[in-house]
């Protein structure tokens, strides 16, 4: 640089400054290359493809998640052995008469005041049609005082009768502690379907019939409050078709069950969504910007109503419904506005920390399937959809997310009796 | 550089994310994009981490860019947009640490970067600006944006803008022959 350089005016010295810049020669570097290829192929690995290919995966996922639901619900493990005969089978109809007034008819020789008779759908106890209709069955419960309760040595007897003998409380040694479930096939004849019928004393059978229904509280799922620790991989976008990279939420949740099946659920959940869009972003005043990249960290506290339509020993499924307040933990935006001429496009970067929140802002929908693991714990699957009522961050969008949680849940108090 | 349009071809392969279009491009314009940001930026990673991203841009979606436009422009757009999204974040660094000076690290020992002279002391008078006057000089003077332009970017005054320039242009001087710049002020 020459002293002639300091002399010059400022468009001299422009020019030749310029003109060093654009002089600039910088080998290349294969190393630098090399980065730039890593940084490209992660952009083009799963977590990179685009939103269609995304909800793909993700509708596969949730369609065989499903299906394994639907599998394991439908599996017959609930009406397979004894003891869990009298837990699983739907009671029609249970009707008392006086057996005084069959003693008096000669058909008793036992002075029993009462008996009860209980009609069980065929299917229930897991035999076919054929079998029901030409065979003489009869089952026997056979069980010493509080035995039932335990079901330690309950015993079923099914017998058959080929002779087509009509079947008779007398035929069936019976004592105070011995329940006879009988079926006839004139009894089966008079009714459309197929049923098994249930002869005992009344005293005996009102007391067992308590323990059964005790036996049956005891057996059905989960306590009233239980803790989880749930993740899932979380997509959002401004608009559905917008859903892109994928983000996550984690955190811990609490349920306290108000009635059998209807549960209230909050927590606190971590949530990282990133997310970009073409439109939607709105500045308070002034130009627009033509698309936005977004990244939020936000802490999101749900509040949820969870009603269990159906529910098993094991297993349950829930719709779940209510509203999540989010704090903006930070907010990260790169907006593009176009420029003057055709390729004059620019971006802003913008970073909000700690500023927005949104109390009870966002509606949360979502269904879930339950299945117990152990006394205490159980694994739960539930798909979510959440939408704000109102728009989120700072610049008001319409965040939607949607995802898959899946969690393990804590019963403190283990299978508790409702 | 041939052409200061994209070969048709190699837009097209950028199109179907053809990694051998996406090399030439890369190798093309390498020294071009990272003579920008290293007048930008503090530290040769700084600068190859923009240039970077600003491939990225138009790797993860060429159609951004229109063909028919001259790709220089727009790539320097790009790369000079990032360059100061980077630098208003070193300015709240700066601002958040107490105003502690970033030192430019122009002793690098990676390959290539600095390697022509001319180009290498210029790097390091604009570094040895303050922040705010080298941000201005860099847009006006060599990138060519007028102080409209550069008052909307950096979110200060048209008057601000062209008076730090006056004192980048100033303090150049000063730099570039100090015996000189002490006279005329004693004759002042």
């Amino acid at each position: 640089m020459s002293e002639k350089l300091s002399d010059n005016r400022d468009e001299e010295l422009d020019r030749i400054l310029r003109e060093v810049s654009d002089s600039a020669d910088i080998p290349f570097s294969e190393e630098d290359w090399g980065e730039m290829k890593s940084r490209l192929d992660l952009d083009s690995s799963p977590a990179g493809l685009g939103w269609f290919a995304t909800g793909i995966a993700w509708l596969g996922s949730m369609g065989i998640a499903i299906s394994i639901a639907l599998l394991i619900w439908n599996s017959p493990e609930e009406i397979k052995g004894n003891t869990e005969i009298s837990s699983t089978y739907e009671i029609e109809s249970i009707e008392s008469k006086n057996l005084n007034q069959e003693s008096q008819n000669g058909e008793n020789s036992e002075p029993i005041s009462d008996s009860i008779k209980v009609s069980i759908p065929q299917q229930s106890l897991g035999f076919s049609d054929n079998t029901i209709t030409s065979e003489k069955m009869e089952v026997i419960f056979s069980e010493k005082e509080n035995e039932f309760e335990r079901n330690a040595d309950t015993k079923i007897v099914i017998s058959e009768n080929k002779e087509g003998t009509q079947a008779n409380s007398d035929e069936i040694p019976k004592s105070q502690n011995e329940l006879v479930f009988s079926s006839k096939e004139s009894d089966l004849k008079e009714v459309e379907e197929p049923i098994v019928m249930v002869e005992a004393k009344s005293d005996a059978v009102e007391e067992d019939f308590d323990q059964v229904k005790n036996k049956d509280k005891k057996e059905r799922f989960g306590g009233k409050f239980n803790l989880s620790f749930q993740l899932a991989p979380d997509l959002s976008g401004v608009k559905l078709d917008q859903f892109g990279k994928a983000g996550n939420m984690i955190g811990i949740g609490a349920e306290y069950f108000v009635r059998s099946r209807l549960s209230i659920s909050s927590g606190v959940f971590y949530s990282y969504k990133p997310y970009s869009a073409n439109e939607g972003y709105m500045i308070g005043y002034g130009k627009q910007p033509n698309s936005v990249f977004g990244e939020c960290d936000i802490l999101d506290i749900p509040i949820n109503l969870r009603i269990y339509p159906l529910e098993g020993k094991v297993q349950r499924a829930f719709v779940g419904l209510g509203l999540s307040s989010y704090l903006m933990l930070s907010e990260y935006y790169e907006l593009e506005y176009s420029g003057y001429g055709a390729n004059d496009s620019y971006t802003q970067e913008l970073e909000v920390k700690g500023k927005n929140n949104h109390f009870f802002g966002v509606a949360n929908f979502s269904v879930g399937y339950e299945r117990k693991l152990g006394k205490t714990l159980s694994i739960q699957v539930e798909p979510y959809f959440k939408v704000p009522l109102n728009g989120v961050g700072e610049g008001d969008i319409s965040l939607k997310s949607t995802g898959l949680f899946v969690g393990l849940k804590y019963y403190p108090s283990g299978i508790n009796i409702r | 550089m041939k052409s200061e349009f994209l070969e048709k071809k190699i837009w097209q392969g950028l199109v179907e994310k053809n990694r051998k279009d996406q090399e030439v491009l890369y190798r093309i314009y390498y020294s071009y994009g990272m003579s920008i940001c290293l007048r930008y930026t503090t530290t040769r990673d700084e600068a190859k981490e923009i240039l970077h991203d600003g491939f990225m841009v138009l790797f993860s979606d060429p159609k951004k860019f229109d063909p028919k436009q001259p790709f220089k422009p727009w790539f320097r757009k790009v790369l000079v947009n990032k360059c100061i999204n980077s630098f208003k974040k070193h300015l709240r660094n700066i601002s958040e640490e107490g105003g502690v000076e970033l030192i430019p690290d122009l002793r690098d020992d990676k390959p290539n970067a600095l390697e022509n002279l001319q180009f290498e002391e210029l790097v390091r008078l604009i570094h040895s600006l303050p922040p705010a006057y080298r941000a201005v000089f860099n847009l006006y003077v060599l990138d060519g944006f007028s102080h409209e332009e550069i008052a909307k970017m950096l979110g200060i005054s048209i008057g601000t803008s062209k008076s730090n320039l006056s004192r980048a242009r100033e303090k150049l001087r000063e730099m570039l022959n100090p015996k000189i710049h002490e006279r005329k002020t004693l004759r002042q």
